[in-house]
């Protein structure tokens, strides 16, 4: 009975996936932001094809050359590439995003989740740990965690994602203790579906649309953490490439090569800007309040 | 004029194109130091640090020692002027007037001033400064000073009568006069190791200017000692200046636009060239005085991991790293690295000899040493970088490139300093790039980096031959002989040793305003030169 049930919801989510998609295309700001959200990833994973020059590779003849048809955003001062960081530099923050929203919606949509569904004591103790967290601002945890981890990208994704998963915690308990008291899940528990299954295979698709809509703004913070921690020395490590980095660096070249900072800073704005309008997008589509 | 600039030229090594419009720009400001220096008026100068106390004997911070400098003295103090680079040590004659050394160098008599008395604060209250002065601070320091090692080597003081010590020395040992000129060797008069008052918070000194009034965060601010026993070499009562006032401005920006308002007459700290360009913008008149840093960054190849333990490696990895072009590109200035750092000029080797070990990169020849040694196919290892900023960074970025052409991959792992730093001490690092401490003397190179028990051996160098040569320089008494052994070391370390790697002492900028003259940066604490400087308004 259940695999019925189940291979009978497969089609409709698949199609409620293509009616939030389609829904987003007709919104223009919506729209809008996922052309340009999918131009910037396909220059990321495309960077090592689309880029001239080997991102880490110094031409010592050419140190702090403008914008020109060889180097289309220039040089910075050890000879580099511009565009080719820029790319590189792009590929790494989508990819921390990437890894922060997926660990962040696993862990905090469960502990969430776990804490919704039982309550009393277990959802006590969890809400205590997680407001004690929310005191700290997400930045400065960030920045804690990374700071004492020391500076690799890996743990760029750890520190974000620790500092990310009290806001997703939070939200989702919210969400699941109304899905608790629907007539579905009661009818699972008396069937004796175990409470892993009933939150897997009842709670968390009905928490999918208030997760995509937080992932998809927990991407823009996480990009822009990660440029933060590298700006401050504790994110990515040289000589990778890295949006904040290059930023940091460039800050001491503003008068003389401000190319340094233009092109990553775009590319910084861009990419943050069309993950938040489609975030926004995405609470307007699944949101009924707003869709009145 | 031109001999300033050929000056310049020799202090500085390899000099620059940068350096060269620097030593050009500095050139205005000697049409006015031709006018007679005259009394009067304030400097302020921002130091990035606080002093957390005021015991010289309770720490090595610059805060506390370059505040102290200006009201205390040392035994013997580092002369400065404009024919003396930044890193020459030449003695001159401070609370002591002149001394002796016996024949067997195991002697130093020191003829102390009579003329100097203390400042007037209780319980010293203006009594004559005295033999017994220095023989209680001495004895406090080898009993539990920070600095007690420059005094490793004596082993008596004893005070004759009122203007007469007399240190005996264990074994010879030339540079005793260096390690009294040290910048923490500062005399206290004997009443702050008797009880007699609180060395934490109150200094009394025989120096230049009275301290007044230290604000933690705020400012510290002197008046001159009218008492002060110096005098220029044209006879002049020293100090010049009425008053000096120390900013303690730690945030760099905050500093910047102190010095561009006028707020800081002399800047002293961390610059780099891109911040002096905007700072000359604003203060298009200010002196540009440039110099080499008395640091420089160091390469350690830790013998523990197998292919460095092979001195043709070492070699190789030597020969792969263009420093010139680091250098230019990435400090914009400064001295190729040599095992004594390119600011002791006196005692680094000869720059072009500098260049030829260090700055004639040669990767055809890398490539065979790697092969002859068994490494034909490259190696891989982690080079750990210290985080001394990003200019730092940029050097390791620049060597990672440099050790790639060779077949070198250095996977670079950064760490802050202190992490670093703790790394080192234990051994646990494959590669390890940092920025070595500020040295005056090139016996501090030598104990320190190839003595067994040398805090920066981080490679666990212990060589019979070289430790003799070591305690053998101590001990030459004749400057030309020692310089000859002094630079023997150093070539045997280059031949033998190869580690750590020296790579580039960066430049260091002292903008200092228009208005300020006689000011000569020294490497010392404590701002030696001073009592020397004036302002035209």
């Amino acid at each position: 009975m259940t695999l019925a049930v189940e291979a009978a919801e497969m089609p409709r989510r698949s199609s409620r996936a293509l009616a939030i998609l389609r829904a987003l295309l007709r919104d223009p700001v919506g729209c809008s932001a996922l052309i340009i959200l999918t131009f910037v990833l396909l220059l990321a994973v495309l960077a090592p094809w689309i880029a001239q020059f080997d991102p880490l590779h110094q031409d010592r003849r050419a140190v702090l050359k403008a914008p020109s048809l060889l180097h289309w955003f220039g040089t910075d001062d050890i000879g580099r590439d511009v565009f080719s960081r820029v790319l590189h530099g792009t590929r790494i923050s989508l990819f921390v995003g990437l890894m922060v929203v997926t660990f962040t919606m696993i862990v905090g949509g469960l502990i969430g989740m776990i804490s919704g569904y039982f309550g009393g004591w277990v959802d006590t103790i969890i809400q205590r740990v997680v407001e004690a967290l929310d005191t700290l601002p997400s930045l400065v945890l960030s920045l804690f965690i990374a700071a004492m981890l020391g500076p690799s990208v890996r743990n760029v994704v750890i520190a974000v994602t620790l500092a990310q998963i009290p806001r997703f915690v939070r939200v989702v308990r919210s969400e699941m203790l109304k899905v608790r008291g629907q007539d579905f899940i009661a009818a699972a528990q008396v069937i004796g579906a175990s409470p892993l299954r009933i939150m897997l295979t009842h709670g968390a698709p009905n928490l999918m649309p208030t997760m995509l809509v937080l992932g998809s703004l927990a991407f823009g913070v996480a990009i822009m953490t990660e440029a933060a921690l590298s700006f401050l020395g504790v994110g990515t490590p040289p000589p990778h490439p890295s949006l904040g980095t290059m930023l940091s660096h460039g800050t001491r070249f503003i008068g003389t090569a401000p190319w340094l900072i233009v092109f990553p800073g775009l590319m910084l704005t861009i990419s943050v800007l069309a993950l938040n309008l489609i975030g926004d997008a995405l609470r307007d589509v699944l949101d009924p309040r707003h869709q009145q | 004029m031109l001999e300033r600039m050929l000056h310049y030229g020799n202090v500085l090594g390899r000099i620059t194109p940068a350096l060269a419009l620097s030593a050009s720009l500095a050139l205005p400001g000697m049409a006015v130091a031709q006018e007679a220096p005259r009394h009067g008026g304030k400097v302020t100068i921002n130091v990035h640090g606080e002093a957390p106390n005021f015991d010289p004997l309770a720490s090595t911070e610059f805060g506390v020692h370059s505040r102290l400098g200006l009201a205390l003295n040392r035994l013997i103090e580092w002369k400065t002027g404009p024919d003396i680079a930044y890193g020459q040590f030449v003695p001159k004659p401070a609370l002591a007037e002149s001394w002796e050394v016996s024949e067997d160098g195991l002697k130093y008599t020191f003829h102390l001033r009579p003329d100097v008395v203390w400042q007037d604060i209780a319980p010293v209250a203006g009594r004559p400064f005295v033999a017994a002065d220095v023989v209680a601070t001495y004895e406090a320091i080898r009993k539990g000073g920070v600095q007690k090692g420059q005094l490793a080597a004596v082993d008596t003081i004893t005070a004759p009568d009122d203007h007469t010590v007399v240190m005996t020395m264990k074994r010879p040992n030339v540079v005793l006069l260096q390690a009294l000129a040290h910048q923490n060797m500062w005399i206290l008069p004997r009443e702050a190791f008797d009880g007699g008052y609180d060395r934490n918070t109150v200094v009394i000194g025989t120096g230049p200017w009275i301290l007044t009034q230290n604000e933690a965060g705020v400012a510290t601010r002197y008046v001159r000692n009218p008492k002060y026993f110096g005098k220029s070499d044209a006879g002049e009562q020293l100090p010049y200046l009425d008053e000096v006032e120390i900013l303690p401005i730690k945030d760099l920006n905050a500093r910047i636009m102190a010095f561009r308002s006028g707020q800081i007459d002399i800047w002293f700290g961390p610059l780099n060239l891109t911040q002096m360009e905007g700072l000359k913008q604003a203060v298009p008149d200010m002196k540009d005085i440039q110099t080499v840093a008395n640091t420089q960054s160091e390469l350690y190849l830790n013998p523990t991991f197998k292919p460095f333990s092979d001195l043709r490696v070492r070699q190789a990895i030597n020969l792969a790293i263009d420093r010139q072009g680091l250098g230019e590109v990435v400090r914009g200035g400064g001295g190729i690295g040599g095992v004594v750092g390119a600011a002791l000029v006196a005692q680094t080797l000869p720059q072009e000899e500098r260049i030829a070990l260090y700055g004639t990169p040669d990767h055809e020849k890398a490539k065979a040493l790697l092969a002859e040694a068994g490494f034909a196919d490259g190696l891989t290892f982690e080079l750990t970088v210290l985080n001394y900023g990003e200019e730092f960074v940029r050097e390791a970025e620049w060597i990672q490139q440099d050790l790639a052409e060779i077949g070198v991959k250095a996977e670079i792992k950064m760490v802050d300093m202190v992490a670093g730093q703790a790394l080192g001490k234990e051994g646990n690092f494959q590669g390890m790039f940092l920025m070595m401490s500020p040295f005056a003397e090139a016996n501090e190179y030598f104990t320190t980096h190839f003595l067994k028990e040398g805090n920066r051996n981080y490679t666990g160098i212990d060589d019979p031959k070289l430790v003799e040569m070591i305690r053998e320089q101590q001990g030459i008494a004749d400057p030309a002989a020692r310089q000859q052994k002094v630079w023997e070391i150093q070539r045997y370390i280059y031949q033998n040793i190869q580690n750590p790697l020296p790579i580039w002492a960066a430049v260091l900028l002292h903008p200092a305003q228009a208005r300020v003259e006689g000011w000569h940066p020294m490497l010392t604490q404590g701002f030696p030169s001073l009592p020397e400087v004036w302002v035209t308004k």
